[in-house]
């Protein structure tokens, strides 16, 4: 869930590394200089698919600066805003740079399913060298703290005894935490109705209105509502309980059937264009890892409620098909019938 | 009262001869970085200038940073004012009635009632956010789907009444603002609308492109035709001449009173926003005015309104921020942004465990518009003194400034052809006099009615009743079939004749003028810098003596 509220409030840290970014980008003269590996490739450009202080912007900039800071980068890398269409706009770009090992992107697990979504989608994630995977968020289902349900089993429960009542918030139907809840709809045999809001703010009013009984999201979404008592937890997509949050049972706790669903819900990672030479590929994931390995990130991604996943390789092409097919039919699904 | 104890507290705590100077340096900066369409954006110019502020003390580089916020936002009432350039989205609603006061003559009074009616609503917003934050955040949670569409189709009403004397022209601005703000992703269904498959388009039509090619580019072409050797406006003597006067102080009492409490109402509610503020405050006090000939044509109340709304809204905005830990609109942004400074993430509970930082940082920004009165109402004949510059100069700047924002509000070269295809479109509307207020207001209030109508039908299963039965949409709905009644009211009243063809000709109630028209109106308006200064009674009525002779370049 791409909240403004958390991209505003990530903002802060955005801001710092802009002007980094920006400096260093004017101090450097172009000439490469990237710890002095064999085949790094020059002048590399960093693709991301939302403009200055959006998420994977911000995504971007930060692994930059911590790759800096810590002297496994030693030149800067420009980040490139290509926002169009949720990703759209930069997997066609990358499409159409195939062999130019100097571009790399910043995608999200929306990169699939915004390909599978749009009828004339130019390129998708496939078509690319995915290179490396580096965290994934969490998701959890939240809920009015004085819900009746205290589980997401129980709120299945609720909605099986009131049918087309109960109402989940949440952003766009091809959000992922509405494909998830449509295919616990599938194998439950239960329905209710999904209710969408641009931004993140008015989701939470709902709920707190009543309007809505839960919301699927990142946990830094309701945090602040949980610890004032007015929201409260009621899962987690996940194979383990949260930091934190021990007495919240985990999805597969509930036997909630997610179906074909990877665990990993949401997930960021590194991609590059068709065609990247091999040992391109392994310059850079040799620069991720080195990146992962670092404090600074690992304190980076605990404050944005990401948890570290280093995938690679063949793991990696599992991972996004596996992904991939479980959002398919239900995308086309929703296509077919709007 | 113990809240306003503890903001006095904060105040104090907010002045000292170190925040002053920083606070100066702030409004200065922001100004300049907010001239620039596409960063004008309080919340780009944040991003941008906000590395400067993390190496102050945390109370220091907040006042800074409310500044900062003030002096874009003020930046974009500026380039409204005088260039008919908007560079942020709350100060589009300036074109109208801001530049026409510009063209009149009156640059100056129209800039200065911006700061001043800022400066009285963002006080009136704080003492409100002060006392009535508990209140008004309930009033904010209760404020779900049906009654923000209630609200939305009270504002889509009001669009109506400026659509000017040719109703038909009106509608077909407003349809095709309605039909361009469908473009996109639908929100609902994830269906494709009129994208063409064009990826560019999947996030639809952004609304800074679309202002600056309906205003600032297609009036630089309708310059183009005619004039020669002059600069766009004229500048009075004195600085007499460059501010408010009494009368219009006295004129706009209700405007800075009507637009300070709608813009703080419209902020605190979740979706709200300063755009959508600005707007219903105009259309209201257009309607409310005893002037309301005036609007569209020059009328200060134009300027008041919707500037007073902007600024309130920051405090209406801060209700849910601070009582809830949500923002109400973008411009919270300086707030959330601020109090990351500090350490603290905004929540439920900020105004129980953390008093002590919570009155600095709403002392603070009240601190920054305070600043960007002082510092800029001196500076208002500088400003000014921009239109002195040749149209040799300004015209292509101006295209420059144009595309340079349209490209940067989201790094595409797309939107330059957007730029290009809407200043064509806005072009052909001032040929036809069409006015293009209508399709503005709609293209941004539609989207919203549309969302929230959708939402709240979602809710009740398609039963239309769920919009009288909660009683703060059943109070809005009231108040829009009054509105209906009273418009059609006034245009029956006795002794008021339908509007025959000849009025409609010669309607130039919102850009609604024909070619001839404007053709005259350049030349009344216009004045050769070389010819000799107009005589104070021309000045005194806000008309400018034509130039005798000009001479050709």
């Amino acid at each position: 869930m791409s909240l403004t509220t958390s991209l505003i409030k990530r903002m802060a840290v955005g801001a710092a590394a802009t002007a980094l970014v920006v400096t260093g980008a004017t101090a450097c003269s172009g000439s490469s200089s990237t710890g002095g590996d064999a085949g790094a490739p020059k002048n590399v450009q960093f693709i991301v698919d939302t403009g200055p202080g959006g998420g994977s912007d911000l995504f971007a900039r930060e692994l930059i600066k911590i790759a800096r800071d810590n002297k496994i980068l030693t030149d800067n890398w420009p980040v490139l805003a290509k926002p169009e269409g949720g990703g759209l706009g930069a997997m066609a770009f990358l499409k159409g740079k195939p062999g130019q090992n100097n571009f790399i992107s910043a995608f999200t697990s929306k990169w699939i399913i915004a390909a599978q979504a749009a009828s004339s989608a130019p390129a998708q994630l496939t078509d690319l060298t995915p290179i490396v995977m580096l965290a994934d968020e969490v998701q959890v289902v939240a809920a009015p703290a004085n819900a009746p349900f205290n589980t997401m089993a129980e709120f299945i429960e609720q909605a099986k005894a009131h049918p087309g009542e109960m109402v989940q918030t949440g952003g766009s139907p091809n959000s992922v935490d509405n494909l998830v809840a449509l295919e616990i709809e599938k194998t439950s045999g239960v329905k209710w109705k999904y209710l969408s809001f641009e931004d993140g703010a008015p989701r939470i009013t709902a709920m707190l209105r009543g309007d809505a009984q839960i919301d699927i999201g990142a946990l830094p979404d309701f945090a602040d509502q949980i610890e004032a008592g007015k929201l409260k937890l009621i899962g987690v997509f996940s194979d383990k309980r949260l930091d934190g949050y021990e007495n919240v049972p985990t999805i597969a706790e509930q036997n909630i059937n997610l179906g074909e669903f990877p665990s990993h819900l949401q997930f960021r990672g590194i991609a590059g264009p068709p065609k990247m030479a091999p040992e391109s590929v392994q310059f850079y994931v040799d620069f991720f890892k080195k990146v992962t390995e670092t404090d600074a990130w690992k304190e980076y991604l605990k404050t944005e409620g990401l948890r570290p996943q280093l995938v690679t390789g063949d793991d990696l092409a599992t991972q996004i098909r596996e992904f991939s097919d479980a959002t398919k039919p239900l995308v086309a699904e929703m296509v077919a019938k709007p | 009262m113990n809240a306003l104890e503890n903001l006095l507290e904060g105040l104090a705590q907010a002045m000292t001869p170190q925040n002053l100077l920083w606070v100066l340096i702030g409004v200065t900066l922001g100004t300049i970085v907010g001239i620039l369409p596409g960063l004008g954006n309080p919340a780009a110019v944040l991003a941008v200038l906000l590395p400067l502020t993390l190496k102050l003390p945390p109370t220091t580089g907040l006042i800074m940073m409310a500044g900062l916020y003030h002096g874009a936002k003020f930046a974009g009432s500026t380039t409204a004012i005088l260039l008919n350039i908007p560079t942020e989205t709350s100060s589009v609603v300036l074109c109208y009635d801001g530049h026409k006061l510009a063209r009149q003559g009156r640059a100056g009074p129209a800039m200065g009632m911006s700061a001043i009616s800022g400066f009285i609503a963002s006080t009136i917003g704080v003492i409100a956010l002060t006392f009535l934050a508990p209140i008004v955040a309930q009033f904010a949670v209760a404020f779900g789907p049906p009654e923000f569409a209630a609200l939305m189709v009270f504002g889509l009403l009001l669009v109506i009444t400026v659509t000017g004397k040719s109703p038909v022209k009106g509608f077909i601005s407003m349809a095709v603002g309605l039909l361009l703000s469908t473009v996109g992703v639908d929100l609902f269904s994830g269906t494709e609308r009129f994208t063409f498959g064009n990826i560019n388009l999947f996030d639809g039509v952004e609304f800074l492109v679309l202002t600056l090619g309906m205003f600032a580019v297609s009036e630089v072409l309708i310059n183009l035709e005619h004039v020669r050797g002059k600069s766009l406006l004229e500048i009075p003597k004195g600085i007499r001449n460059l501010l408010p006067n009494k009368q219009d102080l006295k004129e706009c009492r209700g405007a800075i009173a009507q637009g300070s409490i709608t813009g703080f109402i419209v902020g605190a509610v979740p979706g709200g926003g300063s755009t959508i503020a600005s707007f219903v405050s105009y259309t209201l006090q257009k309607n409310m005015s005893r002037n309301r000939h005036k609007f569209g044509k020059g009328a200060m109340e134009g300027v008041a309104a919707p500037e007073a709304a902007n600024n309130s809204e920051v405090g209406g905005a801060m209700v849910p921020l601070l009582s809830l830990g949500l923002p109400g609109s973008a411009s919270t942004a300086v707030m959330l942004a601020a109090l990351l400074l500090f350490g603290v993430q905004p929540g439920p509970r900020l105004f129980e465990t953390n008093p002590e930082i919570v009155w600095p940082v709403i002392a603070s920004l009240y601190l920054g518009n305070f600043a960007l009165i002082i510092l800029n109402l001196p500076l208002i004949p500088l400003w000014v003194r921009l239109l002195k510059i040749p149209y040799w100069v300004l015209y292509p700047s101006i295209l420059v400034l144009a595309v340079v924002g349209a490209y940067s509000v989201r790094g595409s070269i797309f939107d330059i052809y957007m730029l290009i295809f809407f200043s064509l479109l806005g072009y052909a509307f001032r040929k036809l006099g069409i006015p293009p207020t209508p399709l503005l207001m709609a293209f941004v209030l539609g989207p919203e009615a549309e969302n929230a109508i959708r939402q709240s039908l979602i809710l009740s299963d398609n039963s239309l009743m769920i919009f009288v039965q909660r009683p703060i949409s059943a109070i809005v709905l009231g108040l829009a079939v009054l509105v209906i009644v009273w418009a059609i009211y006034s245009r029956r009243r006795p002794g008021a004749l339908p509007p025959t063809k000849a009025d409609i000709q010669q309607d130039d109630d919102m850009d609604e003028l024909t070619e001839a028209q404007q053709r005259e109106a350049g030349e009344i308006i216009k004045v050769d810098v070389f010819a000799p200064e107009p005589s104070d009674e021309a000045r005194e009525d806000g008309r400018v003596t034509p130039s005798t002779h000009s001479p050709e370049r």
